[in-house]
Parts: structure tokens; sequence; C-alpha cells
């Protein structure tokens, strides 16, 4: 084992189903190379602990890569861990020295229920989708791509908005478990473009009313969501958000 | 763009009342205009108040003028008294619901960005809640903290008016009542450091190009109003004004 | 019992078939079709579009999706953008030319009918995703903006900044969720497809675990869809998802599909190289960094230590520039990926082990300014330095290829339905479009085009002329399945061995890396054969596998897929031993030109090697489909 290689302790909550009570665990991480990312340091624990005849940790990934969305964990207090616009896959080792204790526990909120260990049911954000997230369009006769003209600007803050992963970070973050962020990133998506325009009134009410229906809290703007946010969405969407729905709420839109 | 489907009438009327009353942004939205109300209103008051720095005339002349209004006080009474109770139980409704949405709490939790405003909030509401009742209590309905008044009216050109300069004088010159009054105003001034960029915020004022600029405006407008509030007590206490 | 296999290939000229096809298909009639329930297996661009067009006709649709969520699948990851022949650049480009360019691409190893229909709807995707709300990449005019990608020389890429396959997946999913929320598409996440049931020699249903209750399920239908990827992580380090796996297509296979060309792996040039054991993937750089960045190694060994900013202009070998000097850096993938390798073969590789070349952006900084360049690969450039440390704009990057993509899967007809009546396969799933080597921006184009424009009709034509008497789920067929994933599951469970099933991954991963990867000889492939057999053995006489099947276990989950990978493993390299030439991206060291290039034998291999299970790992049968190129001629392809 080469001489830079770095001994932590984790504190992990441990879950055996969603009905069972949980709790940190303390787990030593041995062992572990700087150039290791953070879930595959997670990998090397969980092969000791099978070693030991321990069942591994459940924890949610795919992609690695930082674009799916499917990796979670709150990282010592911040969701994500401690680098910024940074997903947990590809946080690495290096930012942590020999020592450290990191404690790691799942998102945290009544709309995302725990399922084992760190993995967590975040179904409602696909409701919230169902209920008005798309434009509606059916396969076949669309018009040419280049028939409407979209300005530059537009298409920009449409697509900044739309970089959204839907990992749940921004709920993770809120002291009130809100998900206005990941709300607010669909609405200005399609708001911002003219072919969301025919629904744009229904879908921020709708999403809105599902929403509130999943049990997520309210925004009290502290922006937490913004600064955990892995794909820096801004805290725009959100104002943006707002006014379509205080709007269509005032003209008693259907 | 399509022509939205507009129910009229009375369902129309309650559909709207529903959405805005029982959605979160619409309870916010509730939360940002009365707050926006009262900090129109604080703006007001502390005006008013900097007058004691022109003597007891102008000050007494100033609150007979307010005392004279009749049914329009009256109004504005109600007013700030509805906006008031729409923000504290808009508040205590959001509140309740947000315990809920975040049942169990992190072993370990870090602010990345939130500021001490946004995060006491909820306390620094409640006790300057406690602080307005105190303050009407003491100055409007003259019940607590009144030791020291004297009930001779303040006459000039021969109208008879309350001496409020004189309460303000007698209370203030009280170290106690000046610290008390100090600190509710620095948390009014806490409160209001993020209350008013929220508020834009929540009702959707807000992009890209006013956020920074309001995100300094917020603190700035707070710090004046403190500055404003304090500054009477203050000079009271320090035997400038007497 | 030998199979005939038809591809369906409709008669006339080349671009006249789709269409002509279209109306030679039956229909179902709109009041007949809610009567149909399709079992869609897989949500990614080629999943999640046919489940949603699927539903909008009225089918009855359920899909299934081993991710929490059907906005998650690995065309997320796709970065470049996705080939239309769109012409909007006024640049010569055309259908013809973009299906000229794929046959030619793809080493003459695809079916021409196919990729023609490929470049034909390629135009509609754009429209669709554009009506969706995609938010492209734009001029200042308002109209879409192209790029030029990966071997192409027309501008015909269309893309949103780097993540143009997550604005696509994303596109494709809003349509999914509103079918969702119209109740017309019944979602199944966190479940993974485990069997394959076949009533009457039609595919009538699949076998699924619920992977977070551990459930075991069945579920009936009138036909079966897998969209299930590729099996890239057969390789365990692959740019693909940890989840990715070959388990649907795999018991498919062995429920009576032909698996086609499995031997047609892609391996992508930038990606960033390995750094040690713990690796668990490998990431991939978008091949569009080679529009600007120079690809080159150290002339001299004495060099390979030396910092690179310190190594002068003379001491530098631009090999591609050198070899290919009419496309340069951007030769197509599999050129420049065994470029790469040979580079490295000679000792010239850079960094930890000598496996890594450097992908250099000094001149496009010089010349276009940091900014510029920033504006262009500015993410790609944060994400390289995330993983290594390093930033790209003060030392050149270093770079190695890695497993990427499968041309291979299972053998479809024109119809995109395999050899079993009812299953159809769309998508990296099915042995596509691609033949032996996949054009950048190609992938993304062929999912959307099965899974939106293609499917849709072909499928009413089974469906209308099947024939079949409704299942329940109830027969015999169904409880035997259902029993087989019991048992199965049982004695992964029961086996309580000493080694974990990354370990045997891991192991299998290296053995065919190093036999059956960027090159491959006779020699090498019999070591992998004489090794893949014992290695499951031992497989299934020592994996630890924790837990209970009642619950979610991560371990269960991974044992079941890399048992999988244990056997395709062993039908990957036997099509690799047979085909005794090299072509795109299978390269057998014995047959290559003077100059190294890959060398086809188009008089004895001009065929797709459909694969026949015959309950024998060893001694699977060859059913050979006779490809011919009436419109693009077989020459070789240069690139020089």
């Amino acid at each position: 084992m080469s001489s830079n290689h770095m001994n932590l302790k984790l504190k992990i909550w441990r879950q055996k189903n969603i009905a069972a009570p949980g709790g940190l665990v303390d787990i030593d991480a041995p062992g572990i190379s700087p150039d290791m990312s953070f879930l595959e340091m997670l990998d090397t624990v969980n092969e000791r602990l099978q070693e030991k005849g321990e069942e591994p940790i459940a924890f949610d990934h795919d992609c690695r890569e930082g674009i799916c969305g499917m990796c979670s964990l709150v990282i010592d207090g911040r969701p994500h861990g401690k680098e910024d616009r940074t997903t947990t896959c590809q946080l690495h080792m290096r930012k942590y020295a020999d020592g450290d204790t990191i404690t790691i526990e799942p998102w945290r909120a009544s709309a995302f229920p725990v399922i084992r260990d760190l993995v967590v049911d975040r179904g409602a954000f696909d409701r919230i989708m169902a209920s008005g997230g798309f434009v509606s369009v059916r396969t076949g006769g669309a018009p040419d791509a280049n028939a409407v003209p979209i300005s530059k600007h537009e298409a920009d803050a449409s697509m900044d908005a739309a970089q959204c992963i839907g990992c749940g970070a921004c709920v993770a973050a809120c002291k009130n478990a809100s998900a206005m962020l990941f709300v607010g990133a669909k609405v200005s998506q399609y708001a911002h473009l003219p072919q969301g325009q025919p629904e744009r009134n229904k879908r921020a009410l709708a999403m809105v009313a599902q929403m509130d229906k999943e049990g997520f809290g309210a925004c009290t703007n502290l922006q937490e969501c913004e600064a955990a946010c892995p794909k820096g969405i801004s805290v725009r969407v959100i104002a943006e958000m707002n006014r379509d729905f205080l709007r269509a709420s005032l003209l008693g839109a259907e | 763009m399509e022509e939205d489907v507009v129910v009229g009438g009375n369902a129309g009327l309650s559909r709207v009342l529903e959405r805005i009353l029982h959605s979160t942004i619409g309870l916010k939205a509730v939360m940002a205009l009365t707050g926006l109300a009262l900090v129109g209103f604080a703006f007001v008051h502390m005006a008013g108040h900097l007058q004691m720095f022109q003597g007891p005339a102008a000050y007494n002349h100033y609150a007979h003028m307010l005392q004279s209004l009749g049914g329009i006080k009256w109004a504005i009474r109600l007013g700030l008294l509805a906006a008031c109770v729409l923000h504290a139980v808009a508040a205590f409704k959001l509140s309740m619901r947000n315990a809920k949405a975040r049942p169990v709490a992190y072993a370990k939790q870090k602010w990345l960005v939130a500021s001490i405003g946004a995060r006491l909030m909820r306390p620094s509401g409640a006790i300057i809640l406690f602080f307005i009742l105190y303050h009407l209590l003491h100055f409007t309905a003259l019940l607590v903290g009144t030791a020291g008044f004297v009930d001779v009216p303040f006459e000039q050109d021969g109208v008879a008016m309350v001496n409020v300069y004189q309460h303000m004088i007698v209370s203030f010159q009280n170290p106690l009542i000046t610290v008390g009054y100090a600190v509710s105003v620095a948390l009014l001034g806490v409160h209001l450091s993020h209350g008013i960029q929220s508020s834009l915020q929540t009702l959707g004022a807000l992009n890209s190009t006013y956020r920074p600029f309001v995100k300094q405006l917020g603190p700035l407008l707070s710090g004046l109003l403190v500055a404003g509030f304090v500054a009477v007590p203050v000079a009271i206490l320090a035997r400038v004004i007497h | 019992m030998s199979i005939h296999l038809d591809s369906h290939i409709p008669a006339g000229p080349v671009g006249a078939k789709w269409s002509k096809h279209k109306f030679d298909c039956k229909l179902v009639n709109p009041a007949n079709k809610r009567k149909y329930t399709v079992l869609v297996v897989g949500a990614g661009l080629a999943g999640a579009s046919a489940a949603a067009t699927l539903s909008e006709l009225g089918y009855n649709v359920h899909c299934f999706f081993f991710q929490d969520s059907a906005r998650r699948a690995h065309s997320i990851a796709a970065q470049g953008g996705i080939n239309a022949a769109k012409n909007y650049q006024n640049d010569g480009d055309s259908v013809y030319r973009l299906f000229y360019d794929t046959v030619k691409g793809g080493d003459y190893r695809a079916r021409e009918a196919n990729v023609h229909r490929l470049a034909e709807v390629s135009v509609n995707i754009i429209d669709q995703c554009v009506a969706q709300g995609v938010p492209f990449a734009r001029e200042y005019g308002g109209h879409l903006a192209n790029r030029s990608f990966g071997g192409a020389q027309v501008s015909r890429t269309f893309y949103a900044r780097g993540q143009t396959g997550q604005q696509l997946l994303l596109g494709a999913y809003s349509a999914f969720s509103k079918q969702v929320g119209a109740g017309a598409i019944t979602q199944h996440s966190r479940s993974e497809m485990l069997d394959l049931v076949m009533v009457n020699g039609h595919a009538r249903g699949i076998v699924t675990r619920d992977l977070a209750t551990g459930k075991v399920e069945t579920w009936a239908g009138d036909a079966v869809v897998l969209a299930t990827g590729g099996y890239g992580n057969v390789f365990f380090l692959s740019t693909n998802a940890q989840g990715c796996n070959v388990t649907a297509t795999w018991r498919a296979h062995k429920r009576g599909a032909l698996f086609a060309n499995p031997c047609y792996t892609q391996i992508h040039p930038t990606c960033i190289p390995v750094s040690g054991d713990h690796q668990s993937k490998l990431t991939l750089m978008s091949e569009s960094l080679r529009n600007d960045g120079r690809v080159w190694v150290p002339k001299d060994k004495a060099d390979l230590a030396t910092d690179p900013r310190k190594i002068p202009e003379e001491k530098r070998d631009y090999y591609l520039e050198r070899i290919y000097p009419s496309f340069g850096n951007l030769v197509p993938r599999d050129i420049a990926s065994r470029a790469a390798k040979r580079m490295c073969d000679e000792g010239r590789g850079v960094g930890p082990g000598g496996l890594g070349v450097y992908l250099d952006f000094s001149d496009a900084i010089r010349r276009l300014g940091q900014a510029a360049v920033a504006d262009r690969y500015g993410n790609l450039f944060e994400m390289y330095q995330r993983i290594t440390n390093e930033s790209p704009y003060e030392v050149p990057m270093r770079i190695y290829p890695a497993v990427h993509y499968s041309m291979g899967g299972l053998w479809v007809d024109y119809n995109l339905m395999s050899n079993l009546p009812g299953l159809h396969v769309v998508g990296e799933a099915n042995f596509s479009d691609h033949g032996a080597n996949r054009l950048g921006a190609s992938a993304l184009m062929q999912g959307l085009a099965d899974g939106y424009f293609v499917l849709p009709y072909t499928i009413g034509q089974y469906l209308a002329t099947s024939g079949q008497k409704k299942v329940t789920g109830d027969e015999p067929e169904f409880k035997q399945a259902a029993a087989d994933v019991h048992a199965r599951i049982d004695k992964l469970l029961s086996i309580k061995g000493k080694r974990s099933p990354t370990h045997f991954h891991k192991e299998l991963g290296k053995l065919v890396w190093d036999y059956c990867g960027m090159a491959r000889n006779e020699a090498g492939l019999l070591k992998a054969l004489a090794r893949i057999p014992q290695l499951r053995e031992e497989f299934w006489n020592d994996v630890n596998v924790l837990g209970d099947g009642e619950s979610l276990n991560v371990a269960l989950e991974k044992a079941g897929r890399v048992a999988d990978f244990l056997e395709f493993a062993e039908l990957m390299c036997t099509d690799a031993l047979h085909r005794r030439e090299s072509c795109g991206g299978h390269f057998r060291e014995e047959f290559q030109t003077e100059g190294g290039e890959a060398l086809r034998n188009d008089d004895e291999f001009a065929y797709v090697a459909a694969w026949n299970y015959t309950g024998d790992f060893a001694k699977p049968e060859l059913i050979k489909e006779p490809l011919e190129f009436d419109e693009v001629h077989l020459s070789q392809r240069s690139y020089k």
C-alpha cells in the first residue's frame, strides 16, 4: 500500500428497510487512495464488509460521471459533499486528509422515504413531472425544427434550467425539504420557449399542486438549494415559477 | 397562445382564494405582500418619530394629526392588524408544514450561504410580534410602562393635545426600556435584511439582473430603518433630546 | 433444427423501401389498440420514446427499468450530439450522404436498408425534439446551430452544450411522463427483467424482480420490447453506467433469440486513463475535443517522463496528423483508438503504466484564446480536472481508449423484431444499424429513430397478424419462468462463498479486455475461451452473496448480472474467434494491412453472425445473414 493512502473513519446511516429504525454506524475505511472517487471509496469499504460477512452498504449510483442524478448522500452535512457544483460520484478523495471522520447520511425529507441505508425513494419527483412537466405534443407532425426561431438568449436561459439532473440535492439541502428549485427548473425551461407557452399557466398550477401534495416544504428563499445544486441551477427559476403560478392563480386559469 | 379557460363568478373567485390560501407559493405571496405593506408602514412610522428631533410642538402636532384622522385612522389600524395577522398565520401554517416535510434532522448539517437573518426569521418574527404587542400597550393603550407619564395636555394655539413627546422622553430615559426597544428594533432589522429580498423573490419580481442589487438593497434598507428607529430612544437616553 | 433468417427487407430501391413498407404494414384498428398490452423493458432513449409513442397510439404500455426513475438511463451521458441530415448548413449534406457515411463508417457490416431508413427519419427526430422543448444550441438569428463531429466532413450534428444525450433523454422522459400522467403508461421503477416468457412460440411476457422489495412478478402482454442497452460492462471497466448489463438480452437469448455480432464493441478513443485498481468506471471525454485538441506522444522514449510542456515541437509525434493527413485528429473512433494503442505498444505511451497519449489544447488556446476554448469545452475541462487534478488549460490532457458502445446485440429483422415472434429489440440492444463501428452522434439518432418512428409502425404489423390468444399470466409457462428465477436467486444466496460478485466481475473484465479488447488474436481468444468456463465454475461455487432476496440487496443484483456476463463473454470471444477478418471495432491482429489498418475479408465475412443458444455455451450454432451492398460499394475505408 503506497504511503499516500489514507485511513478514514466513516459514520454511515444504516437502515434495513423502509419500516425499520436506522442509525449511524461507525465503519473504518483504511487504505483509501486520493485518486478514488467518493463512491469508489464506498466500493472499497463494501468489499471489506462482505469479506467480514457483513452486508454491503446500499447507496444509489449509476453513471458515475455526474449526469444521471442517481447518486445522492449528504456528506458531512452537505448534499454531494464539499466540492461546489460536483455530484458525489465526481467528488474525489484527494479532498480529504488521513484521519478524517466523514458522516454520511441519506437525503432527508418526508417526501423521500429511506428504502435502505442511503437509498431513498424519489418517486415524488416523477409524479410532479407527470403532472405537467412536458409539452403536450404527440410523436409525428412536428413542424420543421427551424420554423420558429428562438433567440439564443432565450434558448440559453431555457438550457440553464434544463440542466437539472433531478438528484434531489435541493430538497436535501433545504431546511424545509422544499422542491422549488427542481420544479422551478422545469417550469422555467418551458417558459423560455415558444413551445412551452400554450400550457404555461396550466403547467405551473399543476406542478405546484402536485409538489404540495407530495409533502415538500415551502421555500423560504435561503438559497441553500442553489449553493448545493451540482449543476448550479439559479434560484431565478423559483422567482419565475412564482410569477407564473401567481399570475395563473389570480387569473383563475384552468 | 391558447386562451385560458377562465371560470367567472363566485366559483372562479373561490378557486383563486383556494389556490392562494392552500398552496405553499400562495401563502408565501400573502406573507410577502403583507410583509412589504408592513415595511412601508414602518418607514412612515420611523419618519414620524424622527420629528422628535424637532421638539415637542412638531412631534405632538404630528401625533395629534394622526389621532384626528378618525375613520381613516381606524381603517389604517385595521389594515395593519389584518396584515400582521395574515403574515403571522401564514408563517405559522407554513412552519408547521415545513416541520412535517423534514421530520428527521441531519446528524450533521452545514449552512452553505444562508445569512443569519434568513436563518432567524422564525425567532425574530416571534419576538417582533411580542414587541409590537408591548409597544401598542405601552404607547397606544397606555396600559404598561406608563410610570411618569403626565396627564397634562400639551397646548398650543388653543389646541390641547396628548403630550406624547413627554411620554417618549420619560420612557426612553429608562435604560431598560431603551435597550429593550433597541434590541427589538435590531431584530426587526435582522428580519427585514432577509425579508425584503425574500418578498420580492416570492412575488417573482426578481430576475438575474435585479437579484444581486436587491440582495444588497434589503440589508441597506433594514439598516436605515434600524438607525432611524434607534436614533430617537438613544438620543433621549443620551439627553440629546429632553 | 436450423433457423432460417428472413430480414424482411422490402423490395425496391433503397430510398423507397421505408415508404413502401410503412404502407404495407398492417394497421391495428384504433379501437382495438387499447386491447393490446406492450411490455417495454428499459427507459433510455429507445425505450422511453417507444413507450411514449406506443401509448399515444393507444396501446396499453407497461415500462420496466432498474433505475429509480425513467430519467436516468445511460443515454443521458451522451455528450456530443445527434446527427440529422437537415442540411441546415448548406454544406452538401443529404439523407443519402448520411446513409453513405454510416454504411462506410460501419465498415460495411450494416444493413443498407436499415441505415437508409435511419438517415431518412433522422430529420423527423430533430423536429420532434424541438417541439418537445429540447433546448438545442442556437445561433444569434434564432436558428439551430450545428457542429461537425466524429469524422464527418459536413456539419450535421445538433447539440445542447455538452449534454445532448441528457436533453434528448429528458425530452423523451417528458413525453413518457405525459403518458404516465394520462394513465396510459404504467411504469415500474427499480424493476429488473430476469426472464422472457414464451407461450406457443411467441414472446408473451417477462419476469421481473422489484429491486426495492425483492418481489418476483410475472407480466403478460401481447408483445415485448427490449430496450436494455449494450453489454460494454462485460469488460468491467467501461464508460457505461454501473447498472448497465446484458441480463435482459442474454436471458432472451437463452429463450431462443439470436445474438448477432457480439464481438463488435466500440472502443472510444478519448477517455480518461485508469488511475488504479480501485477504479469502477472510465470517464469519456467528448469526441468533440478532437475538433480543437491535437493528439501526440513523444517521439523519443527518453521524453516519457519529461513535463510535456517542455518537450519541443520537433520532438513530438502528432501521429494522427502524420498517418492520416486528410482527416488528421478527426479520424473515426476505431481508427483513433487503435492508433493510440499502437503508440502505447511501441512504448511511447505516457502517464501511469504508459497507457495514455496527450490531447493538447495549447495551440487552440494560442489561436482562439482561453475564453473561446473554455466556452467550447469548459465543462469537460472541469470534469477532467475533478478526476485527475490537472488543468487541461495548463497541461495537455492524457487520454486512453475505453469500451464505450456495443454494435452487436440481439438479431432483429427490418421490423425490429427478433427471430422470436413478438420480441422486439430497439436501440443499442439490437445489432442495429452501425455495422462493425458506430460513428459519433449516431447512437442518439438510432435510439430515437427506433422508438419514435420505426417500432410504432412495425409493431402493428406483428400485432395485427400474430393471431395469438390472450394470455393472463396464469399459464404454466409463466409459472415455470418465475420458478426458474426464484431458483436462481436462491442458488446465488445459498453458495455463501468467499469472493464478492465484483471480484469475479473484475477478473472477467480484465480477461476479456486483454484478449478480446482493442485487438484480438487467435491464441489470446483461445486462452480466454479456456478460462471463462473455469471462472464461471468458480463463481457458482465461491461467490459470496450476503443478505436475503426479500429486500433491496445490491450484492444479489450484481451477482445476477455478473453471472450473465460470465456466460455472454464466452459467446463474445467465440464470435471474435470465428470472424477471421478485421473490421471496425473488431480488430484481429492476424488480419491487418501493412500500415496496420483493419483488413476486411468481404468474400468470406460479409455477413451478420447470429448465434443460436444450444444449451452448451461452448457450442452455439452460427446462423448467417448475408449482407448485400447495392448502393455503397465495398472498398477499404481510407481516411488518409
